[in-house]
C-alpha cells in the first residue's frame, strides 16, 4: 500500500533524512515515533510531495510520488502538524474548498461535507468562520479536511500537538475510524502513549535515521520484558561497570558520571543488590527510577535519551 | 482758494485734489482759444482722486462739445451786454433763441432717438480650442489608481496562503499550482471587475462618456487588472520575504502611480514627463482607456494594446506558476 524505500533528504550539509525505509498496510495504523527533530515531518513531507527527495523513493498504491505525483496524490490525505484553513471562511466553506481541490464537485461534495460536519461534530456552528473556533474544534475541521475526499492512505503530521485531552480523544477515535475503513493511515508523534494506544507498528526514528520497527510486541521483545533501571548521583568512571557485570541478567544501557541506566528482570527485586554492588565500588546514588517495559524504555535503551528531549 | 493755500493742503495730505483754473478760462472756452485746467491730486490716496480725475474729464469733454454746438449764440449774448445788469436787447434775445432752435431741430434727428445702429457680429472661432474637463480626467486617473493599490492587494495573499499553511496544503492535493494561481489572479479580477463595473456605469453617466464605449472600457480595465495582479503575483514571488515583497511593490507602484498618470492627469504634467509615463503599464492604459472612451479610436492601435497586455499577463502569470511550484510552495513546508 504505502512503502518507502532508503528515503534521504539533505539540506546542504544536514542530513534530515537517512536512508529510512518501511511499509504500511491497509486498514492498519503506522506509527512514526521520535522526539521533536527527529525528521518525521521531513518523511511525510517527503511523501505526500511537498519536498523532493534527494534520494529514495515512496509508492502510494504503487505509485511513484515524483514520477507520478498527481496519481499518488489522488489516493493521500493529509492532516498536517500546523492548522493549515482558511480563517475568514466557515467549516463549510472550508470543507468544500478542499473537497473541490480534490476534484469533488455538485451533490456528492455537498453530502460527504455533511458527513464530516457530523463526524467532527460541528454541525450546529458548520456556518461561523473558523477563527472563532476554539483549538480543539480548529484540530478537528482540520483533520476532515485531511479525509474529505475519502483518501486511501492517510497522513497524519501530529495532529494532536497543542490539543486539550478531550478533544484528542475524539482525534484518535476519528483516526481509528478511518483504519477501520480500510484506509492506510500512517501517524507521525512524539507522544509514547499515543503510538502504544493507536498504533498496529511502529518505526522508531531519531536524527533522521529508523533506529527500530516492527509491531509494539516485537518492539517491546527488544527489551526482553525488561525493566529499566535509572540512577543518578556519582558514578566512578570504569569500576562500576565491571562492578556491575557480576551481577546476572543486568546490562549496562548507559553509564556516564553522574547518570547510569541499566536493563534488568524484576528491577524492584534486584535494587539491593544492585545498591550493594555499586555501594563497594564507590558510588553515591541521589535518585532511582524504575520503569517498566514500554517504548519510552525502548527509546531510551536505543538512543541513551528519553522521547521528550 | 488760492494755489498756494490749495497745493499746502495737498502737501499735507489734508486734501484729495487741487484744480487749478487759469485766468480768463471762460473767456478761452467761448472764443474756442487753447487754454488749460491743471488737476493735482494726492498722491497718498488711490480711490477719491481715480473719481475726481473720471468726473473731471467727463466735464472737460461735455464743455468741448456745447461749446461745438451752442458756442456760437452764446458767443453772440456775451458780446451783446458788457454789464450783466444790462440786459441784452429783445433783438439779440429773439435772434439766439432762433439760433437755439434751428440748433436743437438740427441736431433732433440724431439725438431724438440716437442716430447709432448697433451691429452684433460674432467672430468665428479660428481653431477649436480644448477645454480640459477636471472631472473626467481625475475619474479616469482615479480608476488606475484603484486597479494599482487593488491588485498590490490581492497579490499578498500569495504570502497570507503561504503563512497560514494553506499553500503547503495545496501542494499535497491533486490540483496544479498554475491553476492555482490561475484562479485566484481570475477571482482578483472578478472583484476589482465588479468594482470596476460600477465606477464605470457612474463615470460614464456623470462625465456623458458615449455609452456605446462601456464594453470595450470595461474589458480593457479588466484586462489591465488581470495584468497588474499576475505582474505583482511575479514580484511577490521573487521576494525573499512578505516585508521585502512589500517593499519592492511600495518602491515600483509609486513611481508607476506618480509617473503613469494614476495620481496627477498627464494633462498636468510637462510634456516630456507624460510621454515617459506613457510606458508605464498604468500610463499605457491610461492612454489607451482615453482613446477608447473618446469614442473613436485608432482600431490598430487599440488591437496592439489589447494583444501586448495579454501576452505580458500570460508571460508573468508563467513565470510566476515556475516561481511557485519551484520554490515559494516548497519553502512553505
Amino acid at each position: 500500500m504505502v512503502r518507502v524505500d532508503r528515503l534521504r533528504k539533505e539540506y546542504g550539509d544536514l542530513v534530515a533524512v537517512e536512508e529510512i525505509s518501511f511499509e504500511a498496510e491497509p486498514g492498519k495504523i503506522f506509527g512514526l515515533l521520535g522526539p521533536n527533530g527527529a525528521g518525521k515531518s521531513t518523511i511525510i513531507g517527503c511523501m505526500s510531495g511537498l519536498l523532493q527527495p534527494t534520494a529514495g523513493v515512496v509508492h502510494i498504491l504503487n505509485h511513484d510520488v515524483v514520477r507520478e505525483p498527481l496519481a499518488a496524490k489522488r489516493q493521500l490525505g493529509v492532516v498536517p502538524q500546523e492548522l493549515a484553513l482558511y480563517d475568514d471562511l466557515s467549516a463549510t466553506e472550508n470543507l468544500n474548498f478542499w473537497g473541490g481541490a480534490y476534484g469533488l464537485r455538485g451533490g456528492s461534495l455537498k453530502q460527504r461535507v455533511g458527513e464530516l460536519l457530523e463526524l467532527i461534530g460541528l454541525q450546529d456552528r458548520a456556518k461561523e468562520p473558523v477563527k472563532k473556533y476554539s483549538g480543539g474544534m480548529k484540530r478537528r475541521l482540520n483533520f476532515a479536511c485531511g479525509i474529505v475526499h475519502q483518501p486511501k492512505v492517510l497522513l497524519l503530521d501530529e495532529p494532536t500537538v497543542g490539543v486539550d485531552p478531550q478533544s484528542r480523544v475524539r482525534l484518535l477515535d476519528l483516526v481509528r475510524e478511518q483504519a477501520s475503513t480500510g484506509t492506510c493511515v500512517l501517524y507521525t508523534t512524539h507522544y509514547r502513549e499515543e503510538a502504544e494506544a493507536l498504533c498496529d507498528r511502529l518505526a522508531i526514528v531519531d536524527h533522521g535515521k529508523l533506529i527500530a520497527s516492527g509491531s509494539l510486541a516485537e518492539l517491546k521483545a527488544i527489551l526482553g520484558e525488561r525493566d529499566l533501571l535509572r540512577l543518578s548521583g556519582r558514578f566512578p568512571d570504569g569500576e562500576i561497570t565491571v562492578a556491575l557485570h557480576a551481577l546476572e541478567g543486568l546490562e549496562v544501557v548507559q553509564a556516564e558520571e553522574e547518570l547510569l541506566t541499566l536493563a534488568m528482570r524484576d528491577a524492584s527485586e534486584m535494587l539491593p543488590e544492585v545498591f550493594s554492588v555499586l555501594e563497594r565500588a564507590g558510588a553515591t546514588i541521589r535518585e532511582t527510577t524504575v520503569t517498566r517495559p514500554s517504548l519510552e524504555t525502548l527509546f531510551i535503551k536505543l538512543t541513551g535519551k528519553e522521547l521528550r528531549e | 482758494m488760492s494755489r498756494e493755500d490749495g497745493e499746502e493742503r495737498i502737501s499735507r495730505g489734508d486734501g484729495t485734489a487741487l484744480l487749478i483754473i487759469p485766468e480768463r478760462f471762460s473767456e478761452a472756452v467761448l472764443k474756442d482759444e487753447p487754454t488749460t485746467l491743471r488737476l493735482i491730486t494726492n498722491p497718498a490716496q488711490r480711490i477719491l482722486p481715480g473719481i475726481v480725475e473720471g468726473i473731471l474729464a467727463t466735464l472737460v469733454d461735455g464743455t468741448f462739445y456745447v461749446q461745438q454746438v451752442l458756442g456760437e449764440p452764446v458767443r453772440e449774448i456775451m458780446e451783446s451786454t458788457n454789464d450783466l445788469a444790462d440786459p441784452p436787447s429783445s433783438l439779440v434775445v429773439s435772434s439766439v433763441s432762433v439760433a437755439f432752435n434751428e440748433t436743437i431741430q438740427r441736431m433732433g434727428e440724431y439725438v431724438f432717438p440716437p442716430a447709432i445702429e448697433l451691429v452684433v457680429e460674432m467672430e468665428e472661432k479660428e481653431e477649436e480650442t480644448t477645454s480640459v474637463d477636471f472631472g473626467t480626467i481625475f475619474f479616469q486617473s482615479m480608476l488606475f489608481m484603484f486597479l494599482l493599490f487593488g491588485a498590490q492587494g490581492i497579490s499578498d495573499g500569495l504570502w497570507r496562503e503561504r503563512e497560514e499553511r494553506t499553500l503547503s496544503r495545496i501542494v499535497s492535493t491533486p490540483g496544479r499550482l498554475s491553476g492555482f494561481l490561475l484562479g485566484k489572479v481570475l477571482a482578483g479580477v472578478v472583484v476589482l471587475g465588479g468594482i470596476l463595473a460600477a465606477a464605470l456605469a457612474l463615470g460614464t453617466w456623470l462625465y456623458d462618456f458615449p455609452w456605446a464605449t462601456y464594453p470595450a472600457v470595461l474589458f480593457w480595465l479588466l484586462l489591465v487588472a488581470a495584468l497588474l495582479i499576475a505582474l505583482f503575483s511575479l514580484i511577490q514571488l521573487v521576494a525573499v520575504s512578505r516585508r521585502g515583497a512589500s517593499l519592492i511593490l511600495n518602491v515600483i507602484v509609486f513611481p508607476m502611480m506618480m509617473l503613469g498618470g494614476s495620481f496627477f492627469p498627464p494633462e498636468g504634467m510637462p510634456d516630456w514627463l507624460a510621454v515617459i509615463g506613457r510606458y508605464t503599464p498604468n500610463g499605457y492604459g491610461l492612454h489607451i482607456l482615453k482613446m477608447l472612451q473618446a469614442g473613436a479610436p485608432d482600431p490598430r492601435t487599440v488591437v496592439v494594446a489589447f494583444a501586448l497586455f495579454a501576452a505580458v499577463t500570460g508571460l508573468s502569470l508563467w513565470l510566476a506558476s515556475v516561481r511557485l511550484r519551484s520554490s515559494f510552495a516548497k519553502a512553505a513546508s
